[in-house]
């Protein structure tokens, strides 16, 4: 249980680990001392980070591409999904600069021999489940930020 | 020469992040054609990449140069926008 306070931050040791050895001794060595320690260990890092601007812009800067790798996920499930569900074929452009384009393919499907409604749906419903899990990501990313400072001292 | 070299591995690091950022998109996009049963092809310059979900059901969408090129800047973007604001609003804990 002792090897968990190797994750915190050095000055954190330093200052603390005689201490909290100590207490760890004392306390029994289950599942949930060792989350304590670990939710501990994050938070000290992130104590660590907020203290240093060099280290928070680092970190924002992180941030910052994690929410525009999760934003054009996104809008790739979102350009699939309208693909699934186009005849013809579809050329994403701004102006003269063709980004990408949608073209279907003419195979025969076994799926057509169902319903159309239950076709669209089914086809669609990874589609929307992934979009789901990607917008609840995405709000989490975005939100970590304020729930980290809030739940700091 | 203290300071360039140290704005230069900032630059450098920075463009890595995006770089290595990037390489973790096309992987989720890899996985998401897979999942979403769609072939997914890359057409960057005179090079072709092709990855075919095996489903021979749904459609191909195909991402040409300037898609790859957007992408990088706005990731760069992106992150430059929330560094600059926490350069701008940070404060020292209390």
């Amino acid at each position: 249980m002792k090897a968990l306070l190797r994750l915190y931050p050095r000055a954190w040791r330093e200052r603390y680990g005689g201490e909290m050895a100590a207490l760890v001794d004392d306390l029994p060595a289950d599942i949930g001392v060792a989350l304590d320690l670990l939710v501990g260990a994050g938070a000290a890092y992130a104590m660590a980070v907020r203290a240093n601007r060099i280290l928070s812009m680092a970190a924002a800067y992180l941030h910052g591409v994690c929410v525009a790798v999760l934003f054009q996920a996104i809008a790739f499930v979102t350009l699939a999904l309208v693909s699934q569900q186009s005849q013809g074929p579809m050329i994403i452009q701004l102006g003269p600069i063709q980004f990408g384009s949608v073209v279907p393919q003419s195979v025969f499907r076994i799926s057509q021999l169902q319903s159309a409604l239950v076709r669209t749906v089914v086809d669609s419903m990874p589609g929307f489940v992934l979009l789901a899990s990607l917008l609840v990501v995405l709000v989490l990313v975005l939100a970590a930020p304020r729930l980290v400072r809030r739940s700091l001292p | 020469m203290r300071r360039a070299s140290a704005a230069i591995s900032a630059l450098l690091l920075s463009l890595v992040t995006v770089a290595v950022a990037e390489a973790g998109l096309v992987g989720l996009l890899l996985v998401f054609s897979y999942v979403l049963k769609i072939d997914l092809r890359f057409d960057v310059g005179s090079t072709s990449l092709v990855f075919a979900s095996g489903a021979y059901t749904g459609p191909m969408v195909q991402l040409y140069g300037p898609s790859v090129i957007a992408s990088v800047l706005f990731s760069l973007a992106c992150a430059l926008i929330t560094t600059t604001w926490t350069f701008r609003h940070w404060r020292p804990a209390k």
